[in-house]
């Protein structure tokens, strides 16, 4: 069993995205910022089975917001990063650093 | 709906493959995300490219949709009894190895490009080819007809038992009869059709009208799309009409789809009626050709009538009663009309046949040919799939052996090997789908018009469900069972057999090559015997010279040219101005043109040196000059002139089959007939013409020609033109001299007779096509199944070959070997092949023209094509078989 502790790369990629998009964090926009920022093209459903992962875990938390004004406009399902998540990726981003330190760019 | 229609909307194929792979918890809220993603890109980046995003997205969710069920399961709330946990991980565990599964099968199948690549298109082909083709078949063969409870609705006609003619059109006095004398129809309607002008908003225009009698529109249930159909007492004699109703399609060229044309006035002969109604474009009876409907009472002398027989009878079962009962009431009624009026009524039966039966009988013979040409490829494509992962299964033996002395569970590989199948299905199934989403569009577009049903054909479900379902079952037993028995308990054993080259399972792949071919065969022959067919049916010569001849139809009402005197007159006037026109070097009238629809048949009754002969046959109203415009020889006699005028002896020519068969050995020239009863005056043959062809695929008929000076009961209704240029260019000019003589005369249907021939063998067409493209894709098929096998054997049979050659064998004995041993396969499957063709053939009997079924020639051309086919396939491996290097091949066992 993986420890529950630590957080993979692309877990965290969807959580950072989750933060910048605070309160627009919804699947669509969480993809489009990874690709934006990383030049990723991730799918769908890795984010948001990702994400629903993560909810089960105690790291995000999500809710179906307002129905769009658009017609035919649904109600899109949101994520909050929990301050759990936060610790961890805290821990992951010093743990990087650490291993960084010394090691020239070439 | 239209807005529905343009609303964009992505790929069906691609949702339907979420729709099933999304956990339900899931579904909708993934979907609609999907969705508006899909709309946003579609906006800023076009179709094309959103439609390859929502593809991948798709593909996404299938490829991790064990993971996505597995976290779509609520959460337990906190950690409960021991059990629980442990069957949870239990669970999870098996998720987890068949993501693993997933995604190592995955890896094979990009490894092994080549055989995925074939096995996905083997099966794109089966479920997409089988599921396109059935879907328009189905629209045709098995959809209901567009009205109320349409197996209630009968067809009813006369049975003539003398002339064995079992579909016969009904006399009106019997019609009442029949309808007053059952209680097993809840309600009956007759109705007869004829070309009508259409004049008012618009050019004068020929349309179809349909007389019926009452509640016409009641006993089809269904309802006008614009205003209301006829009320009772709108309901008059012919000649009185003040009201019509009209078709969708009229409705939409004529008067622009508007609802104002309700109340509007418009002249039907030159009567001035109201439209009342717009029927529903579905409602196309009796024909797709039908422009108006018009209701009629009989006249008290028309309702006396047994002798003319014109009417068609629809009717609508009573509640609770049968056809059966129908058929056995109305029986009860024609006995007695036979005891009460022998004169009339002497031989008359009745038969009620479904209308459904009635409408596709025709199409019947050839729908079912291309459905089971349908399920021929579907299995031939099931075959090659079991070939191809038996083929695998044994080359993965020794991989199975090794891991199994290694210490894998059984149940571990057999679910891994499980695992590759379904993944090859389900890819091999979503091409099928995207083939199958594709194909029915484009089969719509090749459909003949006499198939308008076919144009409403969308994907079926039920089919696509059950090539779904055959793909998938084939691909998971025969990538499932070798795994079950290459992991036998004995790895020893099975290491063993694996180096001796095991032989059982060749025989089964031999065995489905075999039956692979036999199938290929049947359905090679079949198309060849089509395209035979088809061939002999366009280089048959019509009798009649083709190119340069224009046809139009150019009726005048009978309203306003009611005696022969005055038609002919108006003839006499239109063939002089049109041929007059420069380009034209002639022009005649004629009844109908051929290979244009006749008008059914009359009796004659030809006179003998003892008694008289009865014979039906096709009769033609023709102008003068009608032999020579149309280049039809004249055999004997002379043709009409301008003597043969209303005064003087009533005069015909026939054909040499009315010759032959009245008269036969005798010159017909001054022999006389009558047509239709005793009571007709005496008509003198004064030639006899060479036989055409009136339809392309059947044999000349018996005709019988009048001048139109002298035949009252039915005029010329076809203009033809023959041109010194190109016909298709006096269109306008034929139009405006019609015109000239009256503005209000309609000018129908013109076209060239070329256009006329090519359109009368679109069905044919159609059906050749269709069976050229099935067995094109079994011969692929087919010849992917011999190099699998073949390919195979060589490459397992390496160290065989090695020996032979160590021990002295050429390398073209080795070619020899394997060219051989592909012969006796394919040799193998042709028997089996030609039996089951003799057999299967002969139901083609109908579709065939101037080809036997058993043909000869098709039946070696197809074997020759089959077995270069297979030589070709097994060339490359007999090619590698013979570069084997006999040392090489000794030290790698």
């Amino acid at each position: 069993m993986p420890t529950k502790k630590m957080l993979g790369e692309f877990e965290q990629l969807v959580l950072l995205g989750c933060l910048r998009l605070e309160e627009r964090a919804c699947t669509p926009e969480v993809m489009e910022e990874i690709r934006r920022r990383t030049g990723r093209d991730v799918s769908h459903a890795a984010v948001y089975i990702a994400l629903r992962r993560m909810e089960k875990r105690g790291l995000v938390r999500s809710k179906l917001g307002q129905p769009s004004p658009e017609p035919g406009g649904r109600a899109k399902r949101y994520f909050t990063v929990l301050p759990a998540a936060r610790q961890l990726l805290e821990e992951s981003r010093r743990s990087l650093l650490r291993m960084w330190e010394g090691v020239e760019s070439p | 709906m239209k807005q529905r229609r343009n609303r964009r909307r992505p790929p069906r194929a691609a949702r339907a493959l979420l729709d099933a792979v999304l956990p339900s918890a899931w579904r909708r809220e993934v979907l609609e995300e999907l969705d508006n993603v899909f709309r946003r890109r579609w906006r800023e980046q076009g179709r094309g490219k959103a439609r390859r995003w929502f593809w991948r997205q798709a593909l996404a969710y299938v490829l991790r949709a064990p993971q996505a069920h597995w976290e779509s399961r609520p959460a337990q709330a906190g950690l409960a009894a021991g059990q629980a946990r442990s069957s949870r991980a239990g669970r999870g565990d098996f998720l987890k190895r068949f993501s693993q599964d997933l995604r190592y099968g995955l890896r094979m199948l990009v490894t092994q490009r080549g055989f995925t690549l074939v096995a996905v298109l083997t099966l794109a082909l089966g479920v997409g080819a089988t599921t396109a083709f059935f879907s328009a078949v189905n629209a045709v063969l098995l959809r209901p007809l567009p009205y109320h409870q349409p197996d209630r609705l009968m067809t009813i006609w006369e049975e003539f038992i003398y002339q064995d003619n079992a579909q016969n059109p009904v006399a009106p006095s019997n019609f009442i009869d029949w309808r007053e004398n059952n209680t097993a129809f809840q309600d009956m309607v007759a109705y007869s059709t004829n070309p009508v002008s259409l004049t008012g908003g618009g050019e004068p225009e020929m349309v179809n009208a349909v007389y019926s009698t009452d509640r016409f529109f009641e006993i089809f249930g269904v309802d006008p799309v614009e205003g209301r159909t006829f009320a009772p007492d709108e309901i008059i004699q012919p000649g009185g009409m003040k009201v019509i109703v009209i078709s969708y399609g009229l409705w939409k060229s004529r008067f622009g789809g508007d609802s104002s044309v309700i109340g509007t006035t418009v002249r039907i002969d030159g009567h001035p009626v109201e439209i009342i109604g717009v029927m529903p474009a579905a409602f196309r009876f009796p024909s797709n050709a039908t422009d108006v409907w018009i209701a009629t009472k009989m006249s008290e002398d028309v309702a006396g009538q047994r002798q003319a027989h014109y009417l068609r009878v629809v009717g609508r079962l009573a509640q609770d009663a049968t056809r059966h009962q129908a058929q056995a009431q109305l029986e009860a009624v024609a006995e007695r009309l036979r005891r009460l009026y022998p004169k009339t009524n002497t031989g008359v039966d009745v038969v009620v046949n479904p209308l459904h039966e009635q409408l596709v009988g025709d199409l019947r013979p050839s729908l079912l040919i291309l459905l089971s040409a349908t399920v021929l490829v579907l299995l031939i494509a099931c075959l090659n799939v079991s070939n191809l992962l038996l083929a695998r299964a044994a080359a993965r033996r020794r991989e199975i052996a090794v891991r199994l002395a290694l210490g894998a569970g059984r149940a571990r590989i057999v679910r891994q090997l499980f695992t590759e199948s379904l993944l090859l299905a389900v890819v091999g199934g979503s091409a099928g789908l995207l083939l199958a989403f594709r194909g029915v569009p484009a089969l719509v577009a090749l459909t003949p018009d006499t198939l308008a049903a076919a144009r409403t054909a969308s994907v079926d479900s039920n089919v696509l469900i059950f090539a779904l379902a055959a793909s998938l079952a084939t691909a998971l037993l025969f990538g499932t069972v070798p795994a079950l028995q290459a992991s036998r308990p004995n790895p020893v054993e099975a290491l063993k057999e694996v180096a001796r080259g095991g032989t059982a399972r060749n025989w089964t792949r031999r065995a489905l090559v075999i039956g692979e071919i036999a199938l290929a065969l049947i359905l090679l022959v079949g198309s060849g015997l089509l395209i035979k067919s088809f061939a002999r049916l366009n280089s048959v010569d019509p009798g009649f010279k083709i190119d340069r001849l224009l046809t139009l139809e150019v009726f005048p009402p009978y309203s306003k040219y009611p005696d022969t005197v005055r038609r002919a007159a108006f003839y006499d006037q239109l063939l002089e101005r049109v041929s007059s026109l420069p380009g034209v070097e002639g022009a005649g009238v004629v009844t109908a043109a051929p290979i244009k629809i006749q008008k059914g048949h009359m009796t004659f009754l030809a006179e003998q040196r003892e008694g008289i002969e009865t014979l039906a046959a096709t009769p033609a109203s023709i102008s003068a000059g009608y032999f020579a415009v149309m280049g039809m020889p004249l055999v004997a006699g002379r043709p009409f002139g301008p003597q043969d005028d209303p005064q003087a002896p009533a005069v015909i020519i026939v054909n040499e089959t009315m010759a032959r068969e009245a008269w036969p050995g005798q010159d017909p020239i001054g022999k006389r007939m009558k047509m239709g009863t005793q009571r007709r005056p005496w008509l003198t043959v004064v030639g006899m013409i060479k036989d055409i062809r009136l339809q392309l695929g059947s044999s000349p008929r018996r005709q019988v020609y009048l001048p139109y000076s002298q035949s009252p009961a039915f005029g010329p209704r076809d203009l033809v033109v023959r041109t010194s240029g190109d016909a298709a260019d006096l269109a306008a000019g034929v139009r405006r001299q019609v015109w000239a003589i009256d503005e209000d005369q309609p000018v129908a249907n013109i076209q060239t007779m070329q256009r006329l021939l090519e359109e009368s063998v679109g069905g044919p067409r159609f059906n050749t096509l269709l069976l050229a493209i099935f067995g094109l894709i079994a011969l692929v098929l087919a010849a992917v199944g011999i190099y699998g096998v073949m390919a195979f054997q060589i490459a397992s049979g390496r160290r065989e070959f090695g020996i032979r050659m160590a021990l002295g064998a050429k390398r073209l004995d080795v070619v020899g070997m394997v060219v051989r041993r592909c012969l006796s396969t394919t040799l193998a499957g042709v028997a089996i092949g030609v039996a089951g063709a003799a057999l299967l053939t002969r139901l083609m009997e109908s579709l065939l023209f101037q080809v036997a079924p058993t043909d000869p020639t098709t039946f070696a051309a197809v074997i020759a094509l089959l077995a270069a086919v297979a030589l070709l396939a097994a060339l490359q491996p007999a090619r590698r078989a013979a570069s084997v290097d006999p040392a090489e091949a000794l030290r790698s066992e």
